[in-house]
């Protein structure tokens, strides 16, 4: 039986085989092996073949465009989030319930809604594109569009994830760092931000990770010129409709690496920071 | 002037950081949402109805639903079972299972549809018996079904998780020396402890169902009026330049957003104690 | 550096946390904060600290106003219940954070700081710990730390807020007998907050009772244990039994007379107005009479050896638990037997 040889002491509670079973079966059917797909097919394809589809210039700099709007996006987050943290923590504003349910509607609003919006505002024509264009900021359909479209779907995960740390930061810390003749600017510098550091890295991992594979709410300001504003998952899907199957796979498990190492990544950012706070 | 408190800022820096924050809300998350309602009444109520009235809109809406009435529950299912094992028992390799389940949170939705391209395509492994078999998954509703189960498949497990090892399994070994069966102290016991932690997962696993884009971009085939969800049919109705209806067609599922960030935030105030990691 | 506060208010919403209070630490001295929960006591202390304003009243240390002072001009060392160590910081880095974030031209240099830092882990006896993270530490540690780290900055006057609260007994005995020498050694004017009597009795030169934001008594642990000038006082102190009783006024020596059951004392508390009381006694300030004798008819519902001594629990006829410790019981008594406690001191109240 399962629970014999997995679990590590014997439970008087029932359902261990059932529910280990299903988790794994559901696992393994939804996730497992269509993702193993990606690596065998790629496999298939010998280290050349590989290498052509996955590396060529234009995969390049879809990955560039990709990764580097992620980069910028969760960095800008970095600022935004944690100002938005410290403001909905901190202090208290008329409206301050509905501004908190706001932070989420990234996760709420499906990609493709963003998307259109997003567009919608920031076109020549639109609300703020309007504006904009004659300064000289074009946004909608250049690599700008794609980081505006990533700071959009990566904010919540910067926010929520400060959010809770900040609260729980003890006031007496604070204290104890006036007391010391601290000023306010020093206490923030020296004592609160190493402090939250760890959520707030945490948090840009998140935002940055699914930045890199985000879709639905970029295609429509992307542009989606090649070599120009041509995100990586676009790439995959342009080379599926031409029946490219084989390059498609080759972009797909390139990304699948490096998220999977971003995932480990975050792992361990979370572990030392767990090591660091202590207790 | 004497100082509020020792770690207050002064009034001046507080009310430019909250303007500032404000600020960056309005124009990042608040304008984007207006525009959907504002863009989707711009040719007037009759334009929005027939929108959302035609035919193909209708489909979409109806195939949307079928797929989070069958991938949600399916979701529930596996969501419960994993973190019963996980929570409730003691056995090896249970971090490496968590990071698994965490997994699909960091695959791109494109990849997340091409995955099953790869297996049920017509070059794919099981495409050829497939089709000598004449089942359709590809292109169908369970191409569909299965994409959206591997997008939303952490939400409901991710926030069960910690719920149930916060509480232990005090509760349901009293229940069973009690002499209660092992269904009835699940429940009995354990479903009214997490209720209002399902519920939440529950909320966000629809939202995403029902939203979903990449993915199921990815394995629909995009035929009107038959593999359409709503997600799809207004990029259709986007890329042929009939914006209004586009955006009517989006601001159903903005109303969709608003509903589960409304209920997700009631839960937080009233059950904040009863969710993971909100107890305090 | 003396340290006053007068007239001092404080409201949190609606509850009063300090009506008017005013007290002065000399320089040099060990001075305790005493009471209950909610009696006002950390909220004084965070106010002295500049971590809290008072609604009205002055503060001043060294005879120079600070009122309007905010906590980091204060040069006041404070030491939190929950140590609040930088988690992130060594403990070097702890103990040298005051010392590193003064404006550039009153910086030490790096190695003085450094000097300073070894100094100071020496002086808390944790000399080979400043690498370690406040996590690693044990809370004994971690309090000696906070005070170093307070220490540091070489503070005008010490202040810390229930500085043992969180510790387990022993290294609360330990720490502060520690603390005492600590203080003696810098003379640093050192005020702590406590609600454990034993602690301020036994460590502060003098100590504030408190109760509901006001001072109650203000002096040093012999006048308090020996002259509590309240009843409130009397009962925080702990341990003695509450009797009825009946003030006479115009005895002898000028003080009031007090009645138990007939035997007539001098009032050890400050006098009274004659009429009703309620008397204070400890339990070892009782002797043990025969039935039908002038005291307090009880009788004997238990008894418990402790070496030469005998704690005898008692009840009166209405159900009042009276506790007795006597020297030597006679031989034979055994519960449900009736005695008569005589009363050899007390300290009576007028009835509240």
């Amino acid at each position: 039986m399962t629970s014999g040889i997995l679990q590590r002491q014997p439970s008087i509670l029932p359902g261990f085989g059932l529910t280990m079973g299903i988790t794994v079966l559901a696992l393994s059917i939804t996730v497992l092996i269509p993702l193993s797909a990606v690596f065998i097919t790629s496999a298939g394809m010998g280290w050349d073949g590989f290498v052509a589809a996955a590396f060529s210039r234009r995969a390049l700099a879809a990955y560039r465009l990709s990764f580097g709007a992620a980069a910028a996006a969760a960095a800008i987050n970095a600022v935004f989030g944690l100002l938005t943290a410290w403001v909905l923590v901190r202090y208290d504003f008329f409206g301050k319930k509905i501004v908190s349910a706001l932070v989420d509607l990234p996760f709420a609003l499906p990609t493709a809604v963003a998307g259109i919006a997003l567009t919608a505002l920031y076109a020549p024509n639109g609300w703020l594109g309007r504006w904009l264009v004659p300064l000289g900021i074009d946004i909608a359909f250049t690599p700008l569009g794609v980081v505006v479209a990533l700071i959009f779907v990566g904010l919540p995960f910067v926010v929520r994830t400060v959010e809770p740390v900040l609260a729980d930061l003890g006031a007496d810390v604070e204290e104890a760092a006036a007391s010391l003749g601290a000023s306010r600017r020093q206490t923030f510098v020296r004592v609160i931000l190493p402090a939250i550091s760890p959520a707030l890295l945490t948090g840009c991992a998140l935002a940055f990770a699914r930045g890199v594979g985000e879709y639905g709410s970029v295609i429509f300001i992307a542009g989606n010129m090649p070599f120009r504003s041509e995100i990586a998952p676009l790439l995959i899907i342009v080379q599926l409709e031409q029946y490219n199957t084989a390059a498609a796979t080759a972009i797909a498990a390139t990304m699948l690496v490096i998220s999977f190492g971003l995932l480990f990544a975050i792992n361990y950012v979370q572990g030392w920071q767990r090591r660091v706070r202590g207790i | 002037m004497k100082p509020a408190t020792a770690t207050a800022e002064p009034r001046w820096l507080r009310w430019v950081l909250t303007a500032a924050a404000l600020g960056f809300l309005a124009i990042n998350l608040a304008l984007p949402l207006a525009a959907v309602f504002i863009e989707g009444f711009r040719k007037g109520i009759a334009a929005y109805a027939a929108a959302i009235a035609e035919p193909d809109a209708i489909s979409a809406l109806k195939l949307t639903l079928i797929v989070a009435a069958i991938a949600v529950p399916l979701n529930i299912i596996i969501g419960l079972s994993a973190s019963w094992a996980i929570a409730k028992f003691d056995f090896r390799f249970k971090p490496f299972l968590v990071t698994l389940i965490d997994l699909p949170f960091s695959v791109s939705p494109v990849v997340a549809g091409l995955i099953y391209v790869l297996l049920f395509g017509m070059q794919g492994w099981l495409g050829p018996w497939l089709q000598a078999n004449d089942i359709q998954i590809l292109f169908a509703v369970p191409g569909l079904v299965l994409a959206t189960i591997f997008v939303t498949f952490p939400f409901v497990a991710r926030e069960l998780i910690p719920l149930m090892q916060e509480q232990g399994r005090d509760e349901e070994e009293a229940a069973l020396s009690l002499g209660a069966s092992g269904l009835s102290t699940f429940w009995h016991v354990t479903l009214p402890n997490i209720r209002w932690g399902l519920l939440y997962g529950v909320l966000l696993c629809n939202a995403r169902a029902m939203g979903e884009f990449g993915a199921v971009s990815v394995v629909s085939g995009h035929i009107r009026g038959k593999t359409n969800t709503l997600p799809l049919h207004i990029e259709i109705l986007y890329n042929e330049y009939n914006f209004a209806a586009a955006f009517a067609v989006a601001s159903l599922l903005a109303g969709l957003a608003l509903v589960t960030l409304l209920l997700k935030s009631l839960l937080e105030w009233r059950y904040a104690g009863q969710l993971a990691g909100r107890g305090h | 550096m003396s340290v006053s506060a007068s007239n001092v208010t404080k409201q949190f919403g609606g509850f009063t946390a300090l009506n008017g209070v005013s007290l002065e630490a000399q320089e040099g001295e060990f001075l305790a904060l005493l009471g209950p929960s909610g009696s006002g006591k950390t909220t004084l202390l965070r106010i002295l600290a500049g971590l809290e304003f008072p609604d009205s009243g002055t503060i001043s240390i060294g005879g120079e106003d600070m009122s309007n002072r905010a906590a980091r001009d204060r040069q006041v060392g404070f030491v939190f219940q929950q140590y609040a160590l930088f988690r992130h910081m060594s403990v070097a880095d702890n103990i040298g954070f005051g010392l590193t974030v003064r404006p550039g031209k009153t910086r030490p240099a790096r190695t003085e700081i450094k000097r300073r830092v070894a100094e100071l882990l020496e002086l808390v006896q944790l000399p080979h710990l400043g690498d370690r993270y406040p996590a690693q530490l044990s809370g004994g540690q971690r309090q000696r730390v906070a005070l170093a780290r307070a220490l540091a900055v070489e503070p005008r006057i010490l202040l810390l807020d229930e500085p043992f609260g969180a510790l387990d007994a022993k290294v609360r005995k330990d720490l502060r007998r520690w603390l005492r020498e600590v203080h003696d050694r810098t003379g640093l004017t050192s005020i702590f907050v406590t609600h454990d009597q034993d602690e301020a009795l036994d460590l502060a030169d003098r100590v504030v009772v408190m109760d509901h934001g006001s001072i109650e008594q203000i002096d040093t642990p012999e006048m308090l244990w020996e002259r509590p000038a309240t009843a409130f006082v009397c009962d925080f102190l702990g341990g003695a039994n509450r009797v009825a009783a009946r003030a006479i006024a115009g005895s002898t020596d000028g003080g009031d007379t007090i009645d138990v059951g007939g035997v007539r004392l001098p009032n050890r508390a400050p006098a009274m107005a004659a009429g009703s009381a309620t008397a204070f006694i400890r339990p070892h300030e009782f002797e043990i009479a025969a039935p039908g004798s002038a005291g307090i008819p009880v009788t004997l519902r238990r008894m418990l050896r402790t070496g030469a001594h005998a704690a005898l629990e008692t009840a009166t006829a209405s159900g009042t638990i009276i506790e007795a410790t006597i020297p030597a019981p006679p031989e034979g008594l055994v519960a449900g037997d009736a005695l008569v406690l005589v009363p050899t001191a007390v300290r009576a109240y007028p009835e509240a």
